[in-house]
């Protein structure tokens, strides 16, 4: 188990699977997994939150669904990054940026 | 987004096996991993469950997210709830059919309320109309302002735009297409039509110079004349029609759905009324007006009366002496059209509508009752679906779902029921409330269906939202226990037994009010009228002043109709008068004793009095109590004469003898001598006590319009018939009309008392019943929960006697507690009904007292029937049992 998690900032989650998938196609675990690493195991995503937001985006038409077979021979769902789904990330990018730095700012003048 | 939405929607089954799929992929591909880094399989498997946290709840939560989740859970709700009912049709029927009946007795109800008190007048800008009437303390009765006053109002005052007035004429004559029929005449100024917005259907409203004294004869036709008498021809529009003699023209023709202030003149014809610009107070050409006015925007009652009083007072001093008297301290009253309208009804209608609301609680606590019980049993389900990943507000919208599902179809139900009680209402109400006409299902009262409906479904519904969402706090427990035996918390029993008292004690005011006007009926139904009112058969007639112009005429005609009427076979007694008990006396005259000093002038008594044959009391057997009727020898020219009821002789002759006395009446300075006293009568309807009356013989002033009065027992058709063909024999021209036995003058008197008094019965008897019916239920479920406990009891030598006084205590616990609490409530409201009631106080002991002990009866039946079944439990059985 991860030492020390946090829950997700509300927003984050999004920007997390995105980037994690302009990596590559990748299932729910892969996924999870994926997030824990990058992030040094700060952020441990439940797949309560993960699986509700890979359909949502699916319906807004950001990830591209598939079913193909798991490293150990299992039959998994894989997600991919669509078109939209790559200007989302952008935007999510530029828009957390902006939130960081804010906050940044905040903390260094108090 | 949308292409997901229909995914969602219409390819279900492939997007729920996907994701059961896709999630149970998951769970093996964690479990794989787990088992790579060491575990057994079996340990990896329930390590990676853990992690998962519940293969459903993840589905679930992946569907709340989805678009068109709400849509989904509702679908999945009403299909559950329909699946719910289907299973438990019972208690499905129960609910709708209580709903049901409450909400369709509220609908029903709310459309007459909404005809006559809330919905616009069918009039132009009517809330700017007022009503104008006089009250004058020294006259009984006054049907309104005299002309002078309404001439003045019209040129002086500045608070109105418009001013217009209506009434008497009487009937008149119809003589053209078809026999001869007496039908009304409505006298109206020119200007009335427009001034309330109303378009004749054909032609055009009256014109102002028509409306004046020697002006050409016109007439306007009421819709239904113009049908039944001219077929509906709009050729007869300018054509000369024949009434009483005189040929008017037609200029207009007034549309079917019109319904006036105070009359429906469908089945009339208009006139102009031709004032005299310039009225005095002559005595005669005085008329008594009903007058409308259409006020400036902003103008309050008040200040119009003040404008009005300081009017008349401006002309008082060209007031002859006895308007001077008679209208000493007179009132101007300015009464908005609608409170003019629904004056009557309006408290009625109030008391009735919060008795329906009473109903509908009452049915909604049952339904409430009901749905407690039924969650506590549904608690294993509800924690089922809890652990299967149902949040709370998940749980609380399935059961909103089904009790708005329940009360929607009880609402359906309900509508169709108010629906087919709009008429049977309709029938009750009195025959003279015009807007009646009007009421009908419209939109506003759709909307209050609906709204009750739903507010009936979430009312009904938070009991079980309640129940369920406390059971949930024992979610583990109730799994466990798993059994229906489980002594339920003892919070879900207080609430159970308040609502019942709560109930009971709702249905015992109803009770208590319309037992109050059960017996203010039964006190008016069983009044002694004063007359036998039973194989008496009227109608009246009136002769065309053309054709019997002089009192000679007009007496010959009486008394050979007399003679004829008498001849009928099996007519024992004919007679004529110009008055009748309870429709009252035509006419009314100052009266004075001979020889008392003279009162101020228009100081005298207004008295009612009566013109009347020789038989008229034997006819409808008013009793003679002192001196002689009248004789064929008490005519004109002979000595006059006169009779008068026990009433005059008490206001005159208090403990002296009235016999002999002579009166003077009117303006005439002839002398009657009194030679009779008779019983009273109830004169002018039942709710008024008997007045002082005379009566002189008919032939002294014949009066050209009569009432013939024939005692017998033949039936009232072939009676009519006879008559008529008498009526016939002598001027073929003459119609006979108002045909009717006393019997139904009887029962048109108490129509509106029976109205009230059925319709609150009704609903009283519905309240009763759903409150039996809840106590019933609640003993009953009791019975049922406690049958281990009542086994025990029973094992360890209960007697039945015991058990029997165990379980009614309970029930007639609470039974008495609600009666109790709603005698309270019943000596709190009952004054609310006081302008109903009849020779009754509103706190009577005696109803209270009846009311109290027969629901008392009705409590410990419907608990009775339960307590049976608690003596009837075997120990040995429900010992077994478990």
């Amino acid at each position: 188990m991860a030492p020390e998690t946090t829950d997700l900032l509300p927003g984050t989650l999004d920007l997390l699977i995105l980037q994690t998938l302009s990596l590559g196609p990748q299932h729910g675990l892969g996924i999870s997994r994926r997030i824990e690493q990058i992030t040094g195991g700060t952020f441990r995503v439940m797949p309560g939150s993960l699986f509700p937001a890979l359909h949502r985006m699916e319906e807004q038409g950001w990830l591209a669904a598939e079913w193909g077979e798991s490293e150990t021979n299992r039959k998994a769902k894989y997600y991919s990054l669509k078109k939209a789904g790559c200007r989302r990330l952008e935007i999510e990018k530029v828009r957390w940026d902006k939130v960081a730095l804010a906050i940044r700012n905040a903390l260094e003048t108090g | 987004m949308l292409r997901g939405l229909l995914r969602n929607l219409f390819r279900r089954d492939r997007v729920e096996r996907d994701l059961d799929q896709e999630i149970r992929a998951f769970a093996d591909m964690l479990a794989d991993e787990k088992a790579q880094s060491g575990m057994s399989r079996t340990e990896a498997e329930r390590a990676a469950r853990i992690e998962l946290g519940g293969i459903e709840q993840v589905k679930e939560q992946v569907r709340a997210s989805r678009s068109g989740a709400w849509l989904d859970t509702l679908a999945a709700d009403l299909r559950y709830a329909l699946r719910m009912l289907r299973r438990n049709p019972g208690f499905a029927a129960v609910t709708v059919i209580t709903l049901a009946l409450g909400i369709g007795a509220n609908t029903a109800l709310f459309s007459v309320v909404n005809a006559l008190l809330l919905r616009d007048l069918p009039y132009k800008d009517a809330n700017h109309l007022v009503y104008v009437t006089e009250f004058w303390p020294h006259e009984p009765i006054v049907p309104g302002p005299p002309n002078p006053d309404f001439t003045n109002w019209r040129a002086h005052s500045r608070l109105i735009e418009d001013i217009q007035a209506y009434g008497g004429g009487g009937n008149v004559t119809l003589t053209t297409a078809g026999a001869a029929e007496r039908i009304t005449g409505t006298l109206v100024t020119a200007g009335l039509l427009d001034m309330i917005g109303l378009q004749p259907a054909l032609g055009r409203n009256f014109l102002s110079d028509e409306d004046r004294p020697g002006a050409p004869p016109v007439v306007i036709l009421g819709y239904g004349i113009w049908q039944r008498r001219f077929g509906g021809s709009s050729d007869v529009v300018g054509k000369q029609i024949e009434l009483d003699g005189i040929g008017r023209t037609v200029v207009g023709i007034l549309p079917a759905a019109f319904a006036f202030p105070d009359n429906n003149f469908a089945q009339e014809v208009l006139l102009p009324m031709g004032l005299d610009p310039e009225p005095g107070w002559r005595e005669r050409g005085m008329r008594l007006l009903r007058v409308l006015a259409r006020t400036k925007p902003g103008v309050t009652r008040e200040a119009l009366r003040t404008e009005f009083a300081e009017l008349v007072r401006r002309t008082a001093s060209e007031e002859p002496p006895q308007f001077v008297t008679m209208r000493k301290d007179m009132e101007i009253r300015i009464i908005p059209l609608r409170e003019w309208l629904a004056g009557d009804v309006r408290p009625a209608l109030l008391v009735l509508q919060a008795a329906v609301a009473m109903v509908l609680l009452i049915g909604c606590l049952n339904v409430a009752n009901l749905q407690i019980a039924r969650g506590i049993a549904r608690r294993n389900e509800m924690a089922l679906r809890t652990a299967l990943g149902a949040g709370r507000a998940r749980i609380t919208r399935q059961l909103l779902t089904e009790s708005l599902l329940l009360s929607m179809l009880g609402g359906a139900t309900g509508l169709a029921l108010g629906y087919g009680a709009l008429n049977l209402i309709r029938s009750f109400l009195p025959a003279s409330l015009h807007l009646a006409d009007t009421i009908r299902i419209d939109p506003w009262v759709l909307v209050f269906t609906l709204a009750i409906a739903i507010a009936s479904g979430v009312v009904t519904g938070l009991a079980p939202v309640w129940a369920a969402t406390r059971g949930r706090t024992h979610l583990d427990e109730t799994l466990k226990e798993g059994s229906s035996r489980t002594t339920e918390p003892g919070s879900h029993h207080r609430l159970h037994r308040a609502l019942v008292i709560a109930e009971v004690a709702i249905a015992m005011v109803l009770l208590a009010g319309s037992g109050l006007l059960i017996r203010s009926f039964v006190r008016m139904a069983s009044l002694d009228p004063g007359f036998d009112p039973d194989g008496v058969l009227t109608l009246r007639i009136a002769l065309p002043e053309r054709k019997y112009p002089t009192s000679q005429s007009r007496a010959e005609f009486y008394s050979q109709l007399l003679e004829r009427a008498a001849a009928i076979p099996g007519v024992q007694n004919a007679a004529i008068g110009t008055g009748l008990p309870l429709i009252g006396t035509r006419g009314r005259a100052g009266t004075w004793v001979e020889g008392r000093p003279a009162p101020p002038p228009g100081g005298r008594p207004s008295i009612p009095e009566a013109d009347i044959s020789s038989n008229y009391f034997d006819a409808l057997r008013i009793p003679l109590l002192n001196g002689r009727a009248f004789t064929e020898a008490d005519r004109a020219g002979s000595q006059h004469v006169v009779i008068v009821n026990r009433a005059f002789a008490d206001l005159f002759f208090p403990g002296q003898e009235a016999i002999g006395n002579r009166i003077t009446f009117g303006s005439s300075k002839e002398l009657n001598q009194i030679i009779g006293i008779v019983g009273n009568v109830r004169q002018e309807g039942l709710r008024l006590a008997a007045e002082p009356t005379y009566y002189v013989p008919y032939q002294q002033i014949p009066d050209a319009e009569m009432l013939l009065i024939l005692r017998s027992n033949l039936p009232h058709g072939a009676l009519a018939a006879a008559a008529a063909g008498a009526i016939h024999s002598i001027n073929p021209d003459l119609p006979a009309y108002d045909v009717a036995t006393m019997r139904d003058r009887l029962g048109e008197a108490l129509a509106t008392q029976r109205a009230n008094m059925a319709l609150m019965a009704m609903f009283a008897a519905l309240a009763l019943l759903l409150a039996a019916i809840g106590i019933f239920g609640v003993i009953a479920y009791m019975v049922s929960r406690r049958s281990l406990e009542i086994g025990i009891r029973m094992a360890l030598g209960a007697q039945h006697g015991d058990v029997l006084k165990m379980v009614l205590g309970h029930g007639m616990v609470l039974a008495l507690a609600g009666i109790a609490l709603g005698l309270g409530g019943a000596l709190a409201t009952t004054r609310a009904l006081r302008t109903l009631l009849f020779e009754i106080s509103p706190s009577d002991p005696w109803t209270l007292i009846v009311a109290a002990a027969l629901f008392a009866g009705v409590a410990a039946a419907a608990c009775y029937i339960p307590a049976r079944r608690a003596i009837r439990v075997d120990p040995m059985t429900t010992l077994r049992h478990d």
